[in-house]
């Protein structure tokens, strides 16, 4: 193991958690921790000049563990390992220390109480980091074929992408068709495009490349394995089928809200949502009368707080197209705030109010009523600038609904073990830094089953998560996280407790060669839960990384370490 | 006059879930007491009863283990070993005469910033009422 | 009955291939039984039966783990429970042994005449097949456990914990009862491993509490209520109360039959349900 000599860096985190945090009196007490050889503080640890600072110091004071104090390590534990290994430490010997999310910003009125908890927290890094030693991680082929989930636009621009990249794709989608939400469309912003010519483009690229296999009217059955190397079952119109591939895009998209139990929606003729609107218009409808969109319908609420993003945007082109359609008919918008940004919606929407399309904002203490019998008459609304009450002559209502997230998110999501977030939409890795991919590796997201989402943005979103998979497969293989678990096999007793828990079946009781079973891992298999570890009494079965001994030191050093109260 | 007691609390977080739905509540600068301390686990299956008794006699006020909900754990299986780990636990205290807010289970999403730092508040709260941990008279930690 | 098992013993003893016989023998003091393991056909004569046979000898099974040659031994119901765990967790081949079923009626309380306490609420393991019996191997009828003493469950958590307390503060940390036990195999036992050190020797009552949660966690699922933990204990601790009462939960927690009653069922904790139930605080899982 060598001579243990931790380096202990703090970071400010700009005002994060200096703000809060006494940086430099947290320095001063790991100074005086057993072990620590070597303390500063940063105000970006994670800047180029903080990562130049860590591999000088480890080279100048010779230190042999690195403790870094600052954010949380779903961000930048990566980034530091490296640093480490480039210093020639193994990446192993690095521990990362919680300052920010699980300290600083969460006592931001108590200085002091939060830099007597950084102290505590540091200790207990330090007191792990010097019991870490290194690992040698395996590596894991990876199958160069993706699995990319959807067939909408996020998922045609990411097959096409991967496709042109040279790589395998089995492209899936449920529906009968290619094209997603977008193939129901009539017209598309800005221009007035035919939706069919962008689905057309998008399909071209997959159809018409050899590399794409596609399955329609398929939905997922089944998913195991892990980056590289995921088996798929596929439930197909043919059976099922067992797919082999490396990567996985997760492409579902969304579905329009149905406004069940809104402005009369079902009840009466002529209450429509915006999707059935651009079916009547790709049906060649051209006559509506006179007509009234109401949009924020069941989005901005309780229940579902967000906003659709995109959905004000269609409003405002359908009701222009209605205007255009029928110069004559009264065509009204009513709104709560309309999201028409950057230049191109901003003028749109002035185009829209110059086609003679009217917007009347509403308050959603006083939601608009739909009135008729049968059929739609008018709609009262109390028109928010005026201050009164007024009813609209319509024989249409539109009703703008945002996307939603599909109920069978929920399966996909266990099969594939990536998590949802409230609204059930899927939930990226990191909104800014790792934003379509997921935190499990080798699964990626993108376009509207991360969030409503327009055609560009999943376009986008799809080459990006292209873009992400094709890295590991361009590779060939990956290293597979070292902390598995291991079995010291002369402290164990054979009993297989650890057998009996493992999930992936990576532990196995064999007789060794003197005839006594013994338990033994296979590392490539092990995905380094610590289950097994914890089931073993004698502590035979060890979790590398995350030992009993650096466990139970962690909590002694949080026991006796500091008599005072935290 | 001393302090009033303000009681020291082990956190176990598993990485997937738990550990980022702290995170979450500290992106969303949900204010706690800082009483806790998290220790960063890969599931909440690695966490043993022993090393919670350790805790204990060794003085911690209390233990507090997070977890994905059952059903959602990352690595399948993991979380309903925890659970039944717990529920042996719970009965070992319970016979010792340990009170039980000392031990507790929750499970937390990585979505869930505030249903962590609600059952944070809630944890603190109830041990702080408790008073400190008698376990731990004998290792010297707590005035008894 | 004795005759009978001497008889089986000398047999197998005569037999090639038969490394000992595992048994219990007079203490040479006539006050009670010990075990034996018997090498030779002609020591059978050794062998007795008794009220005062306490010894669970299938503690000594796993020191015959990775050696050849087959086993003799004697069970009574308690015993054949814990030699049945022991086959399930592989310290011992069930072909390698020749299990004499005794049937017990009951062992002999502390005063010679009575029953002991342990043996109240006697079961035995469903369905074992014993390679020879001495008689019908049945659970006696035995009346069930007097109330409790001490009543833990009438205690309030401050009393119990202040008993347990008073109580596991006796113990010497002789490490008798874990040598006792059938449970305990481990060839390194986790209290002796240096790295991490679990446990120090201070004479502490929070070690102490530690030490024995800490083995009946280990036994929880495991323990068959043989309480040779609490007959080795030179302290007289009273280990049976908080082993058998962690038992009762078990069983009642998972609707376990018990250690060893069911053949090759394994134990509680190293199983789920997707249904078991939330531990505290609860709420919605």
């Amino acid at each position: 193991m060598g001579k243990v000599r931790v380096g202990v860096f703090v970071c400010h985190c700009g005002s994060n958690i200096g703000g809060t945090v006494r940086v430099p009196e947290v320095v001063e007490y790991a100074r005086t921790l057993p072990s620590v050889r070597y303390a500063e503080h940063n105000l970006y640890t994670c800047s180029d000049a903080g990562l130049t600072s860590i591999k000088k110091k480890i080279a100048e004071h010779g230190l042999t563990r690195v403790v870094v104090a600052s954010c949380t390590p779903r961000t930048h534990e990566a980034l530091f390992r490296h640093a480490c290994e480039e210093a020639g430490l193994n990446r192993y010997l690095f521990e990362f220390v919680n300052l920010r999310e699980h300290c600083s910003w969460i006592h931001m009125r108590e200085p002091d109480a939060a830099t007597a908890k950084a102290k505590d927290l540091v200790r207990m890094g330090v007191a792990k980091a010097a019991l870490l030693v290194p690992l040698e991680a395996a590596r894991a082929k990876v199958t160069p074929v993706s699995l990319v989930i959807g067939g909408g636009a996020a998922g045609l621009a990411a097959a096409g992408s991967l496709s042109r990249q040279g790589f395998q794709v089995h492209l899936v989608e449920r529906a009968d068709m290619l094209g997603g939400l977008t193939a129901g469309l009539w017209r598309l912003l800005p221009g007035d495009r035919p939706a069919a010519e962008v689905v057309g483009a998008l399909t071209k690229e997959v159809t018409t490349s050899g590399n794409v296999q596609i399955h329609l009217r398929s939905t997922i059955e089944d998913v195991s394995g892990f980056i590289g190397a995921f088996k798929v079952r596929l439930a197909t119109p043919d059976g099922f089928a067992e797919l082999e591939v490396g990567t996985i895009i997760v492409a579902t998209g969304a579905r329009e809200l149905e406004p069940l139990g809104l402005y009369r929606w079902r009840e009466l003729d002529g209450v429509m949502t915006q999707l059935e609107l651009e079916r009547e218009l790709v049906a060649g409808r051209t006559r509506y009368g006179d007509a009234v969109f109401i949009n924020c319908a069941g989005s901005r609420e309780p229940g579902r707080t967000y906003c659709g993003r995109l959905c004000c945007a269609v409003a405002i082109k359908n009701a222009r197209y209605l205007k255009e359609l029928d110069p004559d008919a009264r065509v009204t918008v009513l709104q709560r705030d309309v999201m028409a940004f950057g230049a191109e919606f901003e003028g749109e929407y002035r185009r829209a109010m110059e086609a003679g399309v009217r917007f009347v904002r509403y308050s959603p203490s006083l939601l608009p009523e739909v009135v008729g019998d049968a059929s739609v008459k008018a709609v009262r609304v109390h028109h928010d600038l005026m201050g009164r009450d007024i009813e609209i002559p319509a024989q249409v209502v539109v009703l703008t609904t945002p996307l939603a997230s599909h109920a069978e998110a929920g399966d996909l999501s266990r099969m594939l073990k990536v998590p949802l977030d409230a609204d059930g939409f899927f939930l990226e890795a990191h909104m800014k830094l790792r934003p379509v991919e997921f935190a499990t590796d080798g699964v990626f997201v993108a376009g509207a089953a991360r969030f409503p989402a327009d055609i560009r943005e999943a376009v986008s979103q799809g080459i990006a998560a292209a873009a992400k998979a094709a890295a590991p497969m361009h590779a060939g293989e990956v290293i597979v996280e070292a902390t598995t678990a291991r079995t010291d096999p002369l402290a164990c007793s054979g009993c297989g407790g650890c057998e009996a828990v493992c999930p992936f079946g990576a532990v196995t009781v064999e007789k060794d060669a003197k005839g006594r079973p013994v338990s033994s891992v296979n590392a490539v298999v092990c995905k380094g839960c610590g289950a097994c570890a914890a089931a073993c009494p004698q502590g035979a079965v060890q979790q590398q990384g995350f030992t009993e001994q650096q466990i139970l030191e962690m909590v002694e050093s949080l026991a006796f370490g500091r008599e005072e109260a935290p | 006059m001393t302090a009033p007691f303000e009681p020291r609390i082990l956190v176990f977080a598993c990485n997937w879930c738990s550990y980022a739905g702290a995170d979450m509540a500290g992106v969303s600068r949900f204010q706690m007491p800082p009483n806790c301390r998290v220790v960063r686990v890969m599931c909440s299956a690695r966490v043993k009863p022993e090393q919670i008794l350790a805790a204990l006699t060794r003085g911690i006020d209390a233990v507090v283990v997070l977890g994905c909900h059952p059903g959602d754990c990352h690595y399948t299986e993991g979380n309903y070993h925890t659970r039944r780990r717990a529920l042996v636990l719970d009965a070992l205290l319970a016979t010792l005469g340990v009170e039980k807010e000392r031990f507790q289970v929750r499970w937390i999403s990585a979505a869930e910033g505030a249903k962590f730092a609600a059952a944070i508040r809630e944890v603190i709260e109830a041990v702080r009422d408790l008073g400190p941990n008698p376990l731990g008279r004998s290792h010297g930690t707590q005035a008894s | 009955m004795e005759r009978r098992l001497r008889e089986i013993a000398r047999e197998l003893l005569a037999r090639p291939g038969t490394l000992c016989f595992l048994g219990w023998e007079a203490l040479p003091n006539g006050r009670g039984t010990r075990p034996v393991e018997i090498r030779g056909a002609d020591r059978a004569d050794l062998l007795v039966w008794n009220r005062t046979c306490h010894a669970n000898l299938a503690a000594y099974l796993p020191r015959f783990r990775g050696s050849q040659g087959s086993v003799g031994i004697a069970v009574k119901g308690c015993d054949a429970r814990a030699l049945s765990e022991l086959v399930r967790a592989r310290q011992i081949e069930r072909e390698r042994l020749f299990v004499v079923g005794v049937p017990c009626a009951g062992l002999a309380g502390p005063d010679g005449a009575s029953l002991a306490l342990r043996c109240h609420g006697c079961r035995y393991p469903e369905g074992f097949v014993y390679d020879a019996t001495l008689g019908p191997m049945v659970a006696p009828d035995l009346p069930p456990r007097p109330v409790e003493d001490p009543n833990i469950d009438a205690m309030t958590p401050d009393e119990r914990r202040r008993w347990f307390e008073e109580e596991l503060g006796r113990c010497i940390r002789c490490d008798a009862c874990r040598k006792a036990c059938y449970g305990c195999f481990c060839p390194e036992c986790v209290f002796e491993a240096s790295r991490p050190r679990w446990i120090s020797r201070r004479d502490t009552v929070a070690e102490k509490l530690f030490y024995h949660a800490v083995r009946a966690y280990h036994l929880a699922g495991r323990c068959v209520g043989c309480d040779e933990c609490g007959r080795a204990c030179p302290a007289g601790v009273r280990l049976d109360v908080l082993n058998r009462a962690l038992a009762r939960h078990v069983e009642e927690l998972f609707a376990f039959a018990g250690a060893g009653v069911i053949e090759g069922a394994v134990p509680p904790l190293l199983a789920f349900t997707p249904d078991d139930p939330e531990p505290y605080p609860g709420g919605e899982p």
